[in-house]
């Protein structure tokens, strides 16, 4: 079976040529993941959508806590029937409270001037589609997580999201328009901590104002 | 004891050191030996020990560091796997530097790089998350590792590319690639120039390695991504498998890299005829509305495959291979049958005879060429066939029994037919050959007894075709010769032939051996009157003594022996010598 020579000579520059191209394509992947990532934070457009968060478990512990999204069905605007794991663009718009709002979910990208955004269908049934969006994460600091224990029912939990080309980052959560991290142990803790030091200070200032400067024995010569 | 032992040996090998029986070298590995073997713990529970001792420290240290990574930002996250990622580019650059390609060396660094990239990337995409996708990820780590398969040849890289691609398969990637199943042979086919290039350089092994991961890869992945089909691809596989098999049949024989293609080819393309002679695996391909652009292109470019295989790579061994490269055709047909609405039971009909045949043809192979495989992979195949029919349930599974009897007979009647009809050939022109009859048979007899009357000398007189100085070996085997009659020398006698001389070496080239001193002593012969006689004997004794009885000169215990008195005989008459007096 004769095949195409891929052998590069021990003494050529191509491979070497080869190599430095492979080390950028590679160090650029890295580099484009951060990339999209800051761009969206950036320059995404801010929704607002309804959650829940949930707490990860992991052997190793987490930065982050899981977000599931309640509202997660939308009548199906194709003919052809989707495929489960198969990836589709929810086309969304926003309310007059700025909340986010499903319109529908294709197989296609919706024209020029629709926003959307990329999920994977979890199941079809009678014309509505069941789907997962990928931005199901919040990161959080470990300690100011246990703030999820202190949501009720009847709060009102929502996500801030960037989304750009079917894109999205969780900017933060709010609780009856709290942040999540506000109403946890860690951040009370935090909070008593500073008022402490801010009382130090004080007192410290107290007593800098009690004791004069004027009193204070001049430096000897 | 053991103590003792060990510093017994230890002053053996100082002392053998010192008076030069081994070298410094040799001192050095003994008591290197001697510490291997007399250490307590051997040394696959030593590995098995440590090996455990590091998973447990490992564990350990990243249950320590997650404490300090959630605390780390994402510039110092991206830093490390950007670091660890340019660490294993500077190790290929290295091996590459030092002409590691396809050692011992490169595949680890190979590895470890491959192994790092996907490290690098996972710690990228969770720094900076935006969903995970499994198969985009696979994707992506296995595209950016391949350079480094071709970069320094790399067989165990070239394991993890196939294993990610199996992976990817496994996770539902071909439902949003591009292009469907089609991306799959596209990841699997860029693997395909790395045979080249091991061909190139003729390493056997690692052509081992990537054929067996390469063919295995195929099949799995082929397999994987029929799960989430409407219908079972067959058509695709047979064509593949024939593909696959024949590029097999192009390499040499002999080459141990080839037999997974041949034998995997022959597996798939039996399995997939098998498949198209159930009733239910039509079902699919009659409901969908059409073969998807990517699956119909595939399948096109493996039959132009299989045409250039058959007509270029294939030479030698052709019925084999032509029956394997029908089972495609075989199917496409039916296909086009069942796809043009003609849904009848020819499909079914064709397929399970032509797997008869072609387990016929393998039994038989395996018969006359004496390889067993063959003739159970036949067995199977028609074992395989019943069962399936057996499962079905729409047919009797005696039907397929019934059918294989039928032309095992018939196989076997025709063999035998044409046994005897050769055998008849072969007598016949046996016969044509023997041009004698007995009146010639008796004109040789006669002149064979004639010439045996003749004396020697008058024949060897006549025959000036005979030297002289043949041996008489010869001469005779050269009378043997005249004597056959002419029909048997043409069947069994062989061309005499006069045997050349062996060349004499040249004078130059001989060098004389010199004689060696012999050590012989020549015998001194005494005149019989010098000897001095023995002392004076009686004459009687002298009478009966041998006349030359040397053994007495040497003072043998026989040659002084008394002589042993005479024995007075009694004779004796029988009891019946006297009966009857005198009559006879």
């Amino acid at each position: 079976m004769k095949l195409p020579d891929m052998t590069l000579p021990s003494d050529s520059r191509i491979k070497w040529f080869v190599l430095i191209v492979v080390s950028i394509v590679q160090l650029a992947a890295l580099g484009y993941i951060g990339w999209r990532w800051h761009n969206i934070t950036v320059d995404g457009i801010p929704y607002q959508w309804q959650c829940v968060p949930r707490l990860e478990v992991s052997s190793f512990g987490t930065d982050y806590i899981r977000v599931v999204f309640p509202e997660d069905t939308a009548p199906w605007m194709d003919v052809t029937e989707p495929e489960e794991h198969q990836t589709i663009y929810v086309h969304i718009a926003r309310d007059d409270k700025g909340m986010m709002e499903i319109k529908g979910a294709s197989a296609s990208k919706p024209l020029i001037g629709g926003d959307y955004m990329e999920a994977k269908v979890v199941s079809y049934h009678d014309g509505n589609v069941q789907f997962q969006v990928g931005f199901n994460r919040y990161r959080i600091a470990p300690d100011k997580a246990d703030g999820i224990y202190d949501i009720a029912s009847g709060d009102s939990v929502i996500a801030s999201i960037r989304m750009k080309k079917g894109l999205g980052v969780i900017e933060g959560i709010y609780v009856n328009g709290i942040p999540l991290e506000a109403s946890s142990n860690g951040a009370a803790m935090e909070a008593a901590r500073s008022e402490r030091q801010g009382d130090g200070e004080t007192r410290s200032s107290g007593r800098s104002r009690i004791v004069e400067s004027g009193m204070v024995p001049p430096k000897e010569e | 004891m053991e103590h003792m032992d060990t510093k017994w040996l230890e002053q053996q090998i100082r002392e053998w050191e010192s008076r030069g029986w081994v070298s410094r070298e040799g001192a050095v590995q003994i008591r290197h030996i001697l510490e291997t073997k007399t250490a307590g713990i051997p040394l696959p529970l030593l590995i098995v020990v440590t090996a455990l001792g590091l998973t447990i420290a490992g564990m350990a240290l990243i249950w320590g560091l997650s404490g300090f990574w959630y605390q780390t930002s994402f510039a110092v996250r991206i830093g490390l796997a950007a670091g660890l990622l340019l660490f294993s580019q500077i190790a290929v650059g290295a091996g590459m530097l030092r002409s590691r390609q396809g050692t011992w060396g490169g595949e680890v660094i190979a590895v470890t790089h491959v192994l790092i990239l996907g490290v690098s990337l996972a710690i990228a995409l969770q720094t900076y998350y935006v969903g995970w996708d499994t198969p985009s990820y696979l994707a992506g780590w296995v595209l950016l590792s391949l350079p480094g398969i071709y970069l320094l040849r790399s067989a165990g890289a070239v394991i993890l590319y196939a294993l990610g691609v199996l992976l990817w398969a496994a996770s539902g990637g071909p439902v949003n690639a591009p292009g469907g199943a089609a991306f799959m042979w596209i990841l699997l086919v860029l693997l395909v120039p790395f045979y080249g290039l091991l061909q190139r350089h003729n390493d056997e092994i690692r052509l081992s390695v990537y054929s067996w991961t390469l063919t295995i890869t195929v099949f799995a992945a082929f397999g994987l991504a029929a799960l989430d089909s409407e219908y079972i691809p067959f058509l695709l596989l047979a064509t593949l498998a024939a593909a696959i098999m024949l590029a097999g049949y192009s390499i040499d024989i002999r080459k141990a890299w080839g037999v997974p293609f041949r034998w995997f080819g022959r597996c798939a393309a039996a399995g997939s005829l098998l498949i198209s002679s159930l009733p239910s695996s039509w079902y699919g391909i009659a409901r969908i509305q059409g073969f998807h652009w990517t699956t119909i292109t595939v399948t096109v470019i493996l039959f132009l495959s299989i045409l250039a295989l058959l007509l270029k790579g294939v030479k030698k061994r052709f019925w084999g291979p032509v029956l394997y490269a029908g089972i495609p055709v075989i199917i496409a047909a039916e296909t086009m049958l069942v796809r043009s609405g003609l849904y009848s039971s020819v499909p079914l009909i064709v397929s399970s005879i032509y797997l008869i045949l072609i387990g016929f043809y393998e039994m038989v192979q395996g018969i006359q060429s004496g390889h067993t495989k063959h003739t159970k992979f036949g067995i199977c195949a028609l074992l395989c066939l019943v069962a399936a029919f057996f499962w079905s349930g729409s047919v009797s599974p005696l039907v397929p029994v019934v059918a294989i009897i039928i032309l095992a007979l018939v196989l076997i009647q025709i063999r035998r037919t044409s046994d005897s009809r050769r055998d008849a050939a072969e007598r016949a022109r046996h016969r044509t050959d023997l041009r004698h009859n007995v009146t010639t048979v008796r004109a040789n007899r006669k002149a064979r007894s004639r010439r045996k009357k003749q004396p020697a000398s008058i024949r060897k007189a006549g025959s000036p075709d005979v030297p002289a100085g043949q041996p008489a070996e010869t001469d005779d085997m050269a009378d043997v010769a005249e004597e056959m009659p002419e029909w048997m020398k043409s069947i069994h006698m062989p061309e005499l032939k006069e045997e050349p001389e062996p060349p004499v070496p040249p004078a130059q080239t001989v060098t004389p051996r010199e004689p060696e001193l012999s050590r012989f002593t020549p015998p001194v012969f005494h005149n019989p009157d010098d000897i001095p006689l023995p002392p004076s004997v009686p004459a009687k004794e002298k009478a009966q003594a041998p006349a030359a009885r040397p053994a007495q000169h040497h003072g043998s215990p026989w040659g002084s022996a008394a002589p042993k008195p005479e024995r007075e005989k009694h004779f004796t008459h029988s009891p019946w010598s006297s009966e009857g007096g005198d009559r006879k």
